[in-house]
């Protein structure tokens, strides 16, 4: 039967491949003849694996063989920030433009364990910094919705690919905001776990206090599949979590009950078009019974301020591996020291270093009790607020981004600017609680139709109440 | 970087929280997480994936520039 990707999902896909209306060599054909058409322009992928069709012959013989688990010929696109053992994996730097993974990231080896199909490596900010992938040293990814607007980012390249079809799901990793704002820029679902559901063992670390691997898929039924297939404890990564670590306690006696902070969205500066959109997904989730409080989460003002200290500090931290002598480029100085000036200026990008210069600044002694300790005081107090409002309700409901995709070029020389673009995003990461985005509502720009995203944010442990809420919801 | 006081402006900003005298150090939930000591990889396949990435080597060794110098 003829293959239709826009309609396609995981499940469907599942479903046709276990029957045999196509194979899994057909369907990696299809996302290869569409990614051939599509990716020059729309520039989601960085490199197109060599062996996609050799694995999707593998794929195929399981499931002839009746032995297919829920992702066996699946094709699945990854960050390049994620290793795949003997693949490129650049981090979009130039300083890791010709380095080859060792070893295979733990989602790695259980997405390969079910059969999946890894399809390429795609586009990011450099290093996981940034919020529209413009940051890449190897060319921004355009949003497939407006060829003149950025994708989002960190996770561009992943969100792009999904949302123009060019994959049927991705994994991306969100340290704030970075699976969900580019989901919600390119009209895709995309998943923030809670901190320690998913193994990091084998992702690039950038600030290792908020990273989490996450989903970036159509529906939020192939996320809920993308993430019970990647999430569990793994020895390699001692902040992962199991299943017990908490018990989430719905309050809401039929569904769950959703809080949205009300004061918080009337700070100003969110797009018209925005605001409406979040306005009828309140009143569906009305509509369908859902019980909806007012909630006051008056810390949120410090969170900015605070996640980007934290940000700056753990980056610079993070990024001193790369020293020129056990991996990457290597650029000859004068001496031993020259030799990481040169390797680092050569290799690394502006906002990679103006973020290492700044969180060696808020550091430094003098000034580390005026910025990290009271960065880390803030995050506590956010995330006592945090639970205390999770005490009266099970939901948090906001925008993913206060406005929708912003056109390339627009806030490149304001860092300022790109930085509130996570205001919605971030708390999540600064208290480890799980976050979806999902699809809800359009907004008509210059003769474009570009998707809007509403963020739902639930308590430590509790993504079921995510998938079903959302579910619902689109 | 004219960006750099922009940034520092307005990370500052968290300086204003006076008056927030619950204000105390996080103290983060640890738990101790120990590994079994075995050797796992005997084979050296490793070594060698990890060698073939050294820019600058000298056989099995990763060559670096000579940091004290004798006068």
């Amino acid at each position: 039967m003829p293959i239709d990707l826009k309609k396609m999902t995981i499940v469907k896909a599942r479903e046709h491949l276990d029957i045999g209306d196509f194979s899994a060599f057909d369907l990696a054909m299809a996302y290869l003849d569409e990614i051939n058409k599509k990716n020059k322009d729309i520039n989601a992928y960085l490199e197109i694996f060599d062996d996609v069709l050799e694995s999707a012959g593998e794929a195929d013989q399981k499931i002839k063989a009746g032995r297919a688990d829920p992702l066996t010929g699946i094709p699945i696109a990854i960050k390049d920030n994620i290793l795949i053992q003997d693949k490129k994996a650049s981090s979009a730097s130039k300083i890791l433009e010709n380095y080859t993974a060792p070893y295979d990231a733990t989602v790695i080896s259980k997405l390969k364990k079910q059969g999946a199909i890894l399809l390429g490596r795609t586009n990011m900010d450099e290093f996981a910094m940034g919020s529209s992938t413009e940051n890449s040293a190897f060319g921004v990814t355009r949003n497939p919705h407006d060829c003149n607007r950025v994708s989002g980012g960190t996770s561009g390249g992943s969100a792009a690919a999904v949302g123009a079809d060019m994959a049927l799901a991705a994994l991306g990793s969100d340290t704030g905001g970075s699976v969900r704002q580019p989901a919600s820029y390119c009209g895709v679902v995309g998943l923030k776990p809670t901190y320690g559901a998913v193994s990091r063992y084998g992702l690039m670390a950038a600030v290792s206090s908020f990273d989490q691997i996450g989903p970036i898929t159509k529906t939020v039924a192939d996320c809920q599949i993308i993430f019970e297939a990647i999430r569990g404890v793994d020895p390699k990564d001692g902040t992962t979590i199991s299943e017990k670590t908490y018990k989430p306690k719905q309050i809401g006696k039929n569904k769950p009950i959703i809080g949205i902070p009300r004061s918080f969205l009337n700070i100003g500066g969110i797009d018209p078009g925005v605001v409406s959109a979040f306005a009828l997904a309140e009143d569906k989730f009305k509509a369908m019974g859902y019980e909806i409080r007012d909630i006051e989460l008056s810390s949120n003002k410090y969170a900015l301020p605070a996640y980007y200290i934290l940000n700056f500090a753990e980056v610079s931290s993070n990024m001193a591996r790369y020293d020129g002598i056990r991996y990457g480029l290597h650029i000859d100085g004068a001496d031993g020291i020259a030799d990481y000036g040169e390797t680092r200026r050569a290799g690394l990008g502006r906002e990679v270093i103006r973020r290492i210069l700044l969180g060696t600044y808020v550091l430094s002694s003098g000034y580390y009790d005026a910025y990290y300790n009271k960065a880390n005081m803030a995050r506590k107090m956010i995330t006592e607020d945090f639970l205390k409002v999770f005490e009266s309700v099970d939901v948090i409901a906001t925008p993913t981004a206060p406005a929708p995709a912003f056109k390339v070029g627009e806030k490149i020389d304001d860092p300022v600017s790109l930085y509130l673009e996570d205001v919605f995003t971030i708390t999540a990461n600064l208290t480890g609680m799980p976050a979806i985005s999902l699809p809800f509502g359009r907004v008509e720009r210059e003769g474009k139709n570009l998707p809007i995203g509403i963020q739902l944010i639930a308590r430590h442990g509790d993504e079921q109440t995510l998938f079903s809420a959302g579910a619902e919801l689109c | 970087m004219k960006e750099f006081d922009r940034i520092l402006d307005y990370i500052s900003e968290l300086n204003d929280q006076r008056g927030e005298a619950s204000l105390t150090l996080a103290r983060p939930r640890l738990a101790n997480i120990a590994r079994k000591d075995t050797v796992k990889n005997t084979s050296g396949d490793d070594r060698e994936r990890l060698l073939r990435e050294v820019p600058r080597k000298e056989g099995e060794f990763v060559a670096v520039k000579k940091i004290i110098a004798q006068d």
